[in-house]
């Protein structure tokens, strides 16, 4: 019996196409906000704001309650974590999601809210790997897997639109742009 | 029932991953700090050769977070002024929400002097193999070294102490921690 081996390899990219479509979608989407991160914060969206208050509301030594009082009066809708100050005239007011600094002598200063970016957040999360342990093995199977589909995605077609006629250029193609990077910068 | 499935998959996806760091967490899993006595860092810093190199069991407040890579925390003592760097290390990295919150932390001290043989040492290797960093990088481990010396001058002995804790696992606590 002749085993037909592109029938074999179509099954294999097919399924296992399907079966990674959430890992591709995670590193993909990951991968391009990382890419970026010289430009933002892939994991928050950071808001600085100027504040200016009367400079008699603050001192350099505020009850929790007094700085209750403050971020009522701000409208801040997040909670007092802690505060302190990191010298006499600086108020530093940490927030569930965010910080105040205020200066207690001008009454100037700035609320920074800090907030997760939804789906970045979480794809990033898992693409630096932060759970370890099980993902190490399934984001390795999912790499391989990858190979896998590169490989099985050359034989899936034949004739004009097969590797042989039409896809080899584009393989070749997408093989010279990296190297030629590699040349110009390495 | 497809869609309570889907819904269940979505949840678990993101809502597993959305947990604060409020357990204890090492290298991404779930353990439980051992019962080794904490200290606050104020005591910690006042006899550091005392814990050179040791396990220690730290307790203090987040008041900052390495933005970029969340590689690093600083961790203030009790009395609001001492400060000293967790290192993440096996913990892997720290969010960002953790400004702010008491933790119990657990890692290695370390302590390194900084003197003028400390710093031709590393102009030297610098020298030697500043051909493998780049520009920028080369310039930045200058300006370190030059400031280095700088504050070198402004102390009596001539001499620097950079301490830090190379991070196990942490804890983060509600109230502050009573030593």
């Amino acid at each position: 019996m002749k085993i037909n081996w592109r029938k074999i390899n179509n099954i294999l990219h097919r399924d296992v196409g399907y079966f990674f479509v959430g890992m591709t979608i995670i590193y993909s989407l990951s991968g391009i906000a990382l890419n970026h991160i010289d430009d933002w914060d892939p994991n928050y969206n950071i808001e600085n704001k100027r504040i200016h208050v009367d400079a008699k509301m603050l001192s350099p030594s505020m009850s929790s309650a007094e700085v209750d009082q403050l971020i009522d009066k701000l409208n801040v809708d997040k909670k007092i974590k802690k505060h302190y100050y990191p010298n006499p005239q600086t108020l530093k007011v940490f927030l569930n999601g965010g910080s105040l600094t205020m200066n207690t002598r001008t009454g100037v200063g700035f609320l920074e809210t800090v907030d997760r970016r939804p789906i970045f957040y979480e794809v990033n999360y898992l693409h630096y790997n932060h759970t370890k342990f099980l993902w190490t093995w399934f984001s390795d199977i999912f790499a391989g897997g990858l190979i896998l589909l590169a490989i099985t995605g050359l034989f899936v077609l034949k004739g004009k639109n097969g590797l042989k006629r039409r896809g080899v250029w584009f393989v070749l193609v997408g093989i010279l742009i990296p190297l030629g990077f590699l040349l110009v910068y390495l | 029932m497809r869609i309570i499935f889907l819904a269940l998959v979505v949840s678990c996806v993101f809502g597993c991953s959305n947990n604060q760091q409020k357990a204890t967490v090492v290298a991404g899993q779930q353990v439980v700090l051992e019962e080794v006595s904490a200290v606050d860092v104020v005591s910690l810093l006042a006899d550091p050769e005392a814990y050179n190199g040791k396990e220690v069991v730290l307790t203090g407040t987040v008041v900052h977070v390495c933005k970029h890579s969340g590689k690093r925390l600083h961790l203030m003592g009790s009395d609001e002024k001492t400060k000293i760097r967790v290192e993440a290390g096996a913990i892997g990295k720290f969010e960002r929400e953790l400004e702010g919150s008491n933790i119990v932390a657990k890692g290695i001290f370390r302590r390194e002097v900084i003197d003028e043989e400390y710093l031709a040492k590393w102009a030297d290797e610098l020298g030697k193999e500043g051909e493998h960093k780049s520009h920028e990088e080369q310039e930045e481990e200058q300006g370190k070294i030059k400031q280095y010396r700088q504050m070198m001058k402004k102390t009596e002995d001539g001499r620097l102490e950079n301490f830090w804790v190379d991070g196990i696992s942490f804890e983060t606590v509600e109230e502050d921690v009573a030593i």
